[in-house]
């Protein structure tokens, strides 16, 4: 939460994963919703952790194109957990199957948002989550 | 291109339609997707002033508005140019296969093997790089090396098939490709296929790649090298599709696309390359999406701007180089998830559009891709596709049959004009490369993709399924995955391909890279191509070729960009 009490949101993406039309859409309708929004690229998912804490984020997006998730995002939970950040909330959103979103949500994720998800459902769930 | 009674008449029917609708009190007229507004009819009297001979002429004849060709399908169908690659070489090998079984048919005998890397090998990162983590052989192939090559393409007579390379970064895979077929017998001037040359149509996409003045160099290396070594190679693919997926629509999409042609061919010509000869080696990927007359409109219009571009700016006189050489890649974005077999509707709409516009090749995206990469039997249907449009339709019977169609022909004329427009305002911009620098480019496709959402969610566009017609229990579509093992095994099998090397060998190949990339820096061309082979040939992978790349040219813009809102 900022100063202003604003929630902050940090959207990432692996600078070699390019469709990012989804999330930049998200990046627009935070910022018309009135959230701080950083949107950056990362290399290892240690970077979205030091970024979170530099940035002092709420909520934290991770986009997928393919299910570089599997190795991605254990280790993002994993730095959160170490610094004790379990209370940012991570949601996911890109191109992943029904499937996979219970193995996903066990590790964490709050949310999901594929492809044609609700974009004012994952706005109305930071607005209620995180609290001023 | 009409008598005075006819426009007579025309004016009068008009008049009597007018009074015909009146009673209805209502405006019935609309926009195109593209936003140009359109009546409920169309008669003589909207194309009054277009001339038949200069304006619309015939297939085959300057300025190409119909047709590049006299005759087109009725004597060389499109080519099927499904776009594949999966997992390891031998994988992608197996859905080559699978699509030569299913009858996959390019030109005279020959097939287009339209091979896509993964997301490292489309940046030049090699399976055994800590960044290349999680993506390895998961949207496309994990090719990196010579022998790579020889377990994909083994078998495989280079001479009669195009192997058409789908990767960002060019031209390490280029020459690694060429190294292979060398080391296998082949003389370069019997090579066929096309490289993207996306060095610099990345700059669409918000991607990381080389800086725009660099990325022109290493575009125009390519161009340069092909024309002078290999005369049957497609150096560069303007890359239209990427352009429609990341928020344009048609006017946008080829306006946009024709900035680029000219950006790239006044380096060619700055370079001092003819432009009969590279002309030719330019090609257009051309997204067809929804608004079905308006993208085949959008097309005609295009090959016909591009051909007076070719004559007028950069005085071509051959027609092979006035031609549009076009790749359909019909739409993906307007695909979407919610029930997913309604996709494959969508994909049939646009590909029968591409084929009424006289498209030369063509991709269809599966019906699956919002979910994953495709299954082999979602692979196939795209190819049964078109394989029913060109057999069973009868659309193959006439070129450009929608000529002459008073709607067709206006709203070709506006799309000219739209095309026109927006190449002037780039211009007016300071040239392409300053507009794309200064955002100005980007900055539309972010506010399209926005509109388009905006629309979906208002209601206004609809989409069957998802924002009307939704049902609570779509069928729900097994995603396809590639084998766990291939990161793996890619990884192993790199590190083995350099142990087995003579390092030393290796080592001044790469040197050899980094000193053409200077010459390049000052201007040279004709280096960078012939070492990045030398390179490939000492058993250098695509991947270091490119760090070597790297060490001179710019690298743009830093992955860790940082964007506050």
């Amino acid at each position: 939460m900022s100063s202003n009490g604003k929630p902050r949101v940090l959207l990432v993406k692996h600078w070699i994963d390019i469709h990012d039309r989804g999330l930049r859409l998200i990046a627009s309708r935070c910022k018309d919703a009135g959230f701080e929004v950083v949107y950056a690229s990362y290399s290892q998912p240690d970077e979205i952790v030091k970024m979170a804490i530099q940035e002092d984020v709420d909520v934290i997006g991770i986009s997928f194109f393919t299910s570089a998730y599997e190795q991605h995002l254990p280790r993002l939970m994993k730095g959160l957990k170490e610094n004790k950040l379990d209370n940012i909330m991570v949601v996911m959103g890109g191109v992943i199957p029904d499937e996979d979103h219970e193995m996903l949500k066990k590790q964490g994720v709050r949310a999901i948002y594929g492809a044609g998800s609700d974009v004012n459902g994952f706005i109305e769930l930071v607005k209620s989550e995180v609290k001023k | 291109m009409f008598d005075e009674k006819t426009l007579d008449a025309a004016k009068k029917l008009q008049e009597q339609w007018d009074q015909a609708v009146a009673k209805y009190e209502r405006d019935f007229s609309s926009k195109t997707n593209s936003g140009i507004p359109v009546k409920p009819v169309y008669t003589p009297l909207d194309i009054q002033d277009i001339d038949f001979p200069t304006d619309i002429g015939q297939p085959g004849f300057y300025p190409y508005m119909r047709s590049n060709y006299p005759l087109h399908y009725q004597f060389q169908p499109w080519i099927n140019q499904p776009v594949h690659g999966y997992g390891l070489p031998e994988h992608t090998k197996e859905r080559m296969e699978a699509l030569t079984k299913a009858g996959m048919e390019g030109y005279f005998g020959g097939r287009a093997y339209n091979l896509v890397w993964d997301y490292p090998g489309y940046f030049g990162i090699d399976p055994d790089d800590p960044e290349a983590e999680g993506y390895i052989g998961k949207d496309g192939v994990s090719c990196n090396t010579d022998e790579d090559f020889a377990r994909m393409l083994e078998g495989l007579d280079l001479s009669k098939n195009n192997i058409i390379l789908i990767n960002g970064d060019t031209l390490p895979m280029f020459a690694t490709y060429i190294a292979y077929a060398e080391n296998n017998g082949y003389t370069r001037d019997q090579l066929r296929g096309n490289t993207m040359n996306w060095v610099f149509t990345a700059w669409y996409a918000p991607n990381f790649m080389w800086e725009t003045e660099d990325a022109l160099k290493l575009a125009t290396e390519n161009i340069h090298f092909c024309i002078n070594s290999i005369p049957r190679w497609n150096h560069t693919n303007v890359q239209g599709h990427a352009i429609s997926e990341t928020g344009a629509d048609a006017i946008h999409q080829m306006g946009f696309c024709l900035a680029t042609g000219i950006a790239v061919a006044d380096s060619c010509k700055a370079a001092g390359l003819d432009p009969d000869k590279f002309m030719t080696g330019i090609g257009f990927q051309i997204a067809q999406g929804n608004d079905f007359f308006e993208y085949i409109c959008m097309f005609r219009a295009w090959r016909k701007l591009w051909a007076q571009i070719a004559q007028e700016r950069y005085g071509c006189t051959k027609p092979a180089a006035m031609h549009l050489r076009t790749h359909t890649n019909t739409s993906c974005f307007e695909l979407v998830k919610q029930q997913p077999l309604n996709n494959i509707i969508r994909s049939a709409y646009h590909a029968l559009g591409a084929a009424l516009s006289g498209t030369t090749a063509m991709q269809i995206p599966a019906y699956d891709e919002p979910i994953g990469i495709p299954t082999e039997e979602s692979a196939v249907l795209t190819l049964r596709t078109q394989q029913i449009l060109l057999h069973e339709t009868g659309i193959t019977r006439v070129s450009d049959p929608l000529a002459g169609s008073y709607y067709v022909e206006w709203l070709t004329h506006r799309m000219e004009e739209e095309g026109r427009k927006i190449i002037k305002e780039i211009e007016d911009a300071g040239g392409f490369v300053k507009a794309h620098k200064d955002g100005v480019l980007v900055r539309v496709l972010r506010k399209g993709c926005d509109q388009w959402r905006d629309d979906v969610d208002s209601g206004k566009r609809i989409v069957v399924g998802w924002n009307k017609y939704a049902t609570e229990d779509d069928r729900p579509v097994q995603a396809f995955r590639p084998d766990p093992e291939v990161a793996r095994i890619a990884a192993e099998r790199i590190k083995d391909y350099k142990a087995r090397r003579d390092q030393a060998k290796t080592d001044a190949a790469l040197n050899g890279v980094v000193v053409a990339c200077e010459k390049l820096k000052k201007g040279e061309y004709g280096h960078v191509m012939p070492a990045c082979i030398e390179a490939a040939k000492a058993k250098a992978t695509a991947g270091e070729i490119s760090k070597a790349l790297r060490k001179v040219m710019r690298w743009g813009p830093e992955y860790n960009v940082m964007l506050k809102y």
